[in-house]
């Protein structure tokens, strides 16, 4: 039995599970489940829903050129049974698994290097461009020119005067 | 589920253009007809000039539905209309072509030539 | 709707279902006995089916190989008979040859024929092998054979995203940076 990739998300359709939907000029469109069915009553694009892996690739979260997903390619000549041919697959099957999602994560770490070099490049620029804006208390005691000078401030009097009238 | 007054699309070219439902053929008092079933219909509208008229009562095989069809195998087709396709009383399609994609069931239920008119089975 | 389904896994299946009962086949429709004697997939030979075509005297047998066009059938097998009568004949003709094939088996298979009463146009479908007895009327009014000769289904990759939808803007899409940048 063949295992087809929902429409919406590009996950895997176990057998029984989802729907399709045929439209009038036959293709058929299958979905996982019905959060993907729904997604597309409601015309949404892949493309423009995050959780998906059309957007995740189009937008190079994913891994996009691998020789392992030659692998998962849909072929449509159906292969005469061998019993070691089936034995070594299922063996390889492991193994390129194994590779590919190695491949995937050693991708997004490297994608997310990127960021950890221009986030560090940015504070270093902030600290850089506005050090003078702090200073140890310590320096601000020494250094005079850095605090304000005390001025007395004169209470003035009349004040007073207004409330004795005030009062009369 | 296509019961009496559902209105459905005609998917071949016998010169009707929409059917409404008015009979199911199968047991007395049945309630919905599915894909493969055989319906009493009611021509509601006709393409100019052609041997089916408005109004008349035809019987049609029900072809798609867009309430979905349950396989045995676990797999669920939902089509995007209803549509159905004019035959005559001994089973042979009026029109000569069938348009859009048509389930496989109908072959198992022998409609074999309905099937073979088809452009696509699926 | 029983039998016809039934007729189908054992054509698919060649395990042993129950002992059926032996029916003759009179009326059009489809009955089901399977047949384990027979290994192949159809009920009755292409070669087969031509030699009873001409022992019959069907005119301007025609047969197309139907698999690009549908994947449910491999030969779509075209014969006129010049009338009912003959029609009728022919289809009587296939079914004794499938019945004569598979004689001394346990369960039999038949053709499942439709169309056996008007005898304008009957369809006896043996899985792979598909034969169509027309009158000449019939053969003319549905003109099977440029149905089958002359357009081939396009075949489309069937999870395509690329062309797939409905909506797509791509200006938008285009402006934001490529897809494998730092792939």
């Amino acid at each position: 039995m063949r295992l087809e990739k929902c429409w919406f998300c590009s996950s895997t359709v176990y057998p029984g599970h989802g729907i399709q939907f045929v439209r009038n000029d036959a293709k058929i469109f299958r979905f996982c489940r019905s959060k993907c069915h729904k997604n597309f009553k409601m015309k949404r694009n892949p493309r423009k829903v995050k959780w998906t892996k059309a957007y995740r690739r189009l937008h190079g979260k994913d891994m996009t050129q691998d020789t392992t997903f030659e692998f998962e390619r849909k072929r449509n000549r159906p292969e005469r049974y061998d019993r070691n041919l089936a034995e070594n697959t299922l063996k390889a099957i492991k193994k390129i698994d194994k590779v590919r999602s190695d491949r995937a994560a050693s991708h997004i770490e490297k994608r997310l290097k990127v960021r950890k070099g221009k986030e560090r490049r940015e504070a270093q620029k902030e600290l850089e461009q506005s050090i003078h804006l702090v200073k140890a208390p310590q320096a601000l005691r020494e250094d005079q020119s850095l605090t304000l000078p005390k001025i007395k401030v004169q209470v003035s009097q009349p004040k007073s005067d207004q409330n004795q009238a005030m009062e009369e | 589920m296509i019961q009496s007054q559902t209105h459905l699309n005609v998917a071949d070219n016998s010169g009707a253009r929409e059917l409404m439902c008015i009979r199911i053929i199968g047991t007395s008092n049945r309630r919905y007809a599915h894909i493969g079933d055989v319906i009493i219909a009611v021509i509601k509208e006709a393409v100019p000039n052609s041997p089916l008229e408005r109004s008349e009562v035809i019987r049609a095989v029900i072809v798609r539905t867009s309430k979905e069809l349950k396989r045995d195998n676990g797999m669920i087709i939902r089509y995007d209309d209803n549509a159905a396709v004019v035959i005559d009383q001994e089973g042979n399609p009026k029109g000569t072509r069938i348009f859009g994609a048509i389930a496989r069931e109908l072959r198992q239920l022998n409609f074999t030539k309905i099937v073979s008119l088809a452009p696509e089975v699926l | 709707m029983l039998a016809a389904s039934l007729r189908s896994r054992s054509l698919h299946l060649s395990s042993s279902l129950l002992n059926h009962s032996w029916k003759p086949v009179l009326s059009g429709s489809s009955h089901s006995f399977s047949v384990e004697s027979n290994g192949g997939r159809s009920l009755l030979d292409l070669n087969e089916i031509e030699k009873v075509l001409t022992d019959v005297k069907a005119d301007d047998v025609k047969v197309i190989p139907a698999q690009k066009h549908a994947e449910w059938a491999d030969y779509m097998v075209i014969a006129t008979g010049r009338s009912t009568w003959h029609v009728k004949n022919i289809a009587q003709a296939l079914i004794y040859k499938a019945k004569q094939k598979q004689k001394g088996a346990r369960r039999m298979t038949l053709p499942s024929v439709e169309g056996q009463e008007g005898g304008k146009w009957i369809v006896i479908d043996s899985g792979k092998v598909i034969v169509h007895a027309l009158d000449e009327k019939a053969r003319a009014y549905y003109n099977l054979e440029s149905l089958w000769t002359s357009d081939v289904s396009k075949e489309e990759p069937v999870q395509d995203l690329d062309k797939a939808y409905i909506k797509i803007r791509p200006k938008r899409n285009n402006s934001k940076r490529p897809a494998n940048r730092d792939a």
